[in-house]
């Protein structure tokens, strides 16, 4: 075994045995819900640092919106929603860790675009908020609406949509602007808070959101033009249609529950008393949908027992109870807004 | 071992067997990985080429020295931001070493004060984590700037602001050519004087100062020709419309802010590396020079330097090429370099990773080769004859 110990024996081994480790790391890949319960954790990629969304609160835990659908998939997969772990990315990262699959799901606010569903590697699951991007600006600035931005500074921050946006917006309103782009939002919003920047600019219930976390928040204000569609959707990796469809039927539950006024409060009533059959069969208590997706039959009932419905989980971060911010179009269909669920049938 | 395996015994059979063992694992190695890489994408559905790079950006980009605008193609912002890229790569490096050449002379200094002054900087900016210098300086500058409403004028043609500093800009008119013209011949003479100059000084020991002659030369020819011509130039002012100063020329707080920090970071680098070189040359020579009467100033320049010089540069490098790479924390504050178009827009919008994983490889690889390069030229140049 002399081979063995000369350096380069040693070498060549080591290299064999990294390749060989490559080799069994890929065949892992296919079954992301074995993986995931095998694991016995769901990892979510998370964009930290907005309020409402994804944020270290004072207790030092992150919370949001975009936590609470993660702990609702955890929950309706391993049946516990403290099963999960979030990783903190910045925004090109959690685009390139969906693409290479390391992580299972991101919940972030990413808008839903051709561009990046087509060809990219990871698919968009449902909109879960319907947004549009704004501009914020100084009050004292005397603007009142985008179209009189023409040579105006923005911030943004690097890698998101707004920055499209802004020069379709500019293109067609025929305007010119300049423009300082940052590695993150947090950057960028102190950038402007500084006052580098005349307009900060990203979706409305973002720039809501840190309108609170400026200096003076009442010396700036939000103007009143909505210049593009930002549906909201959580990402999972492209090519695993199980994986897929359970992402999308527990985001669907969320909303389907608030719809039939299921909340993590009354979901235990509801289950065993509740005569609507959309309700016994998404709980559990009739049909076989939790098998069919390769879950068990809480899965639904798991989910809203955790985080509660849709509306419970806005009221929570971004309503009443976090940030205070109107719902908008994110209400039900039943109550003129763009949120509706596939029946469960 | 038997007879059949007696070829084993001759080292020469065996290294020969490992080395090609080695080339082939490696090759297994690169293969595999890449082979991966292919059957992964195919079953991820991303396509790839590098047909995007004529594709519309649709990014702005905060400085450029060359026109671009949101409708340029991927590949003009790659050009523009790497060009922005080696431009603060090259300012910064000669600021690094020059306030370097300041440091190691404090540390050197025999002043007390001096030299713990020198100590104290170096102990700072080296250990403090670059990026958290940059924001510190960035956020610093952008809180001491004063409003856009409230700038700071100089004569009317020039203005400071949180937006940076405004400065008008030449336009060259017809007939304009003669100043680059002027400014070539210029050069080429103090070259030619530089040359005669040190053949002078060889064969007749007489020195002739030739840098202040040539320096001189390059300012005040095309001043001459600019004069003969009756200034066939006229100046772009910066003017304010509705939110910020348009025309002229910015120079702008992320840019200034990199520039500050990575000076700062890398002289406290360079400055020990030259005060090594500098401690490096013995006592000896020194004591030489000053008993054949040379002063303090042609002692460093025609003794110490050039001996130093022999050590300095082999660090020197490495501290540049660091220098290089760490323009990539740029985006972190602003400013428009190659990492942060490629990296951060450019891969979001077109998801062409790999691509353009690549180009940035390439890209900072080619930097780095080319600084080693021109590094390894001088240092053959300078080395001692024969060693």
């Amino acid at each position: 075994m002399k081979f063995l110990n000369s350096k380069i024996g040693r070498l060549t081994v080591m290299s064999a045995a990294i390749a060989s480790l490559g080799i069994m790391a890929t065949v892992a890949k296919a079954d992301r819900l074995a993986d995931v319960k095998k694991a016995g954790v769901l990892h979510c990629g998370v964009v930290p640092g907005l309020p409402g969304y994804g944020f270290i609160n004072k207790e030092g835990k992150m919370v949001g919106f975009d936590i609470d659908l993660c702990h609702a998939i955890g929950a309706a997969v391993l049946g516990d929603a403290k099963k999960i772990k979030t990783t903190k990315m910045s925004l090109p990262v959690a685009f390139n860790a969906m693409k290479a699959g390391s992580v299972d799901v991101v919940t972030h606010r990413f808008t839903w675009t051709f561009g990046r569903d087509v060809g990219t590697g990871l698919d968009f699951t449902r909109v879960m908020v319907f947004d549009g991007q704004g501009f914020m600006v100084r009050k004292k600035l005397g603007v009142t609406s985008g179209k009189q931005l023409d040579g105006a500074t923005f911030c943004f921050s690097s890698g998101a949509t707004t920055e499209g946006n802004v020069a379709d917006f500019a293109a067609a309103n025929g305007m010119k602007y300049k423009a300082v782009t940052f590695g993150s939002m947090g950057e960028s919003q102190k950038a402007y808070n500084a006052g580098r920047c005349d307009v900060f600019t990203t979706d409305k219930f973002g720039l809501g959101a840190r309108r609170t976390s400026m200096t003076n928040p009442s010396e700036h204000m939000i103007l009143p033009e909505t210049i593009s569609n930002e549906p909201i959707s959580p990402m999972v990796p492209h090519g695993d249609q199980v994986w897929k469809d359970i992402v999308v039927w527990t985001l669907n539950a969320l909303i389907a529950a608030e719809e039939h006024g299921i909340t993590s409060k009354n979901i235990d009533d509801m289950r065993d008393n509740s005569k609507n059959p959309f309700v016994q069969r998404m709980l559990g208590k009739t049909g076989k949908f939790g098998n069919k997706i390769g879950l068990g039959k809480d899965w639904a009932y798991n989910a809203i027992k955790a985080v509660g419905n849709y509306g419970e989980i806005w009221e929570r971060n971004l309503g009443k109870d976090g940030l205070g911010m109107p719902r908008g179009k994110n209400t039900l269909h039943t109550k003129g807004g763009l949120l509706i669920s596939p029946p469960f049938r | 071992m038997t007879g059949l395996f007696s070829f084993w015994r001759k080292g020469s059979v065996r290294s020969l067997f490992y080395q090609w063992g080695l080339v082939f694992a490696l090759s297994f190695g690169i293969f595999f990985v890449i082979n991966t890489a292919k059957e992964n994408l195919e079953r991820l559905g991303i396509k790839t080429g590098f047909g995007f790079l004529s594709d519309e950006a649709g990014f702005a980009i905060s400085q450029s020295i060359f026109d671009y605008s949101t409708a340029s193609s991927n590949w003009d912002a790659i050009v523009v931001t790497f060009a922005n890229t080696i431009i603060l790569s090259v300012i910064a490096g000669l600021f690094a070493t020059f306030f370097g050449f300041f440091v190691a002379m404090a540390r050197l200094s025999g002043n007390f004060l001096l030299r713990k002054s020198g100590e104290v900087y170096v102990e700072i900016f080296r250990n403090i984590p670059l990026l958290l210098q940059l924001f510190f300086w960035y956020f610093a500058a952008l809180k001491m700037l004063p409003d856009k409403r409230q700038s700071v004028n100089f004569f009317d043609v020039a203005y400071l602001n949180i937006e940076g500093f405004m400065s008008p800009t030449p336009v060259f008119e017809a007939g304009s050519d003669a100043i680059f013209w002027s400014i070539l011949i210029a050069f080429l003479l103090a070259i030619t004087i530089w040359f005669w100059a040190t053949r002078r000084q060889t064969n007749t020991g007489e020195p002739f100062p030739a840098l202040t002659v040539g320096i001189g030369l390059i300012f005040a020819l095309p001043l001459i020709v600019l004069w003969l011509l009756d200034f066939p130039v006229t100046w772009d002012i910066p003017k304010f419309g509705r939110f910020n100063f348009e025309g002229g020329m910015a120079l702008q707080p992320e840019f200034v802010a990199m520039l500050f920090g990575l000076t700062l970071y890398n002289s406290a680098f360079i400055g020990e590396i030259l005060r090594a070189g500098i401690l490096s040359v013995d006592k000896g020579q020194r004591e030489a020079a000053g008993s054949i009467g040379l002063s303090q100033i042609q002692t460093y320049r025609k003794i110490i330097v050039p001996q130093a010089m022999r050590l300095i540069i082999p660090p020197l490098t490495n501290q540049y090429l660091n220098l290089a790479k760490s323009t990539a924390l740029a985006g972190a504050i602003g400013y428009a370099d190659l990492f942060w178009a490629v990296n951060g827009a450019m891969t979001t919008q077109t998801s062409q990773t790999i691509e353009l994983q690549a180009i940035i490889l390439v890209s900072y690889l080619g930097i780095s080769f080319f600084i080693a390069t021109v590094m390894a030229i001088y240092n053959y140049y300078t080395k001692i004859p024969g060693k």
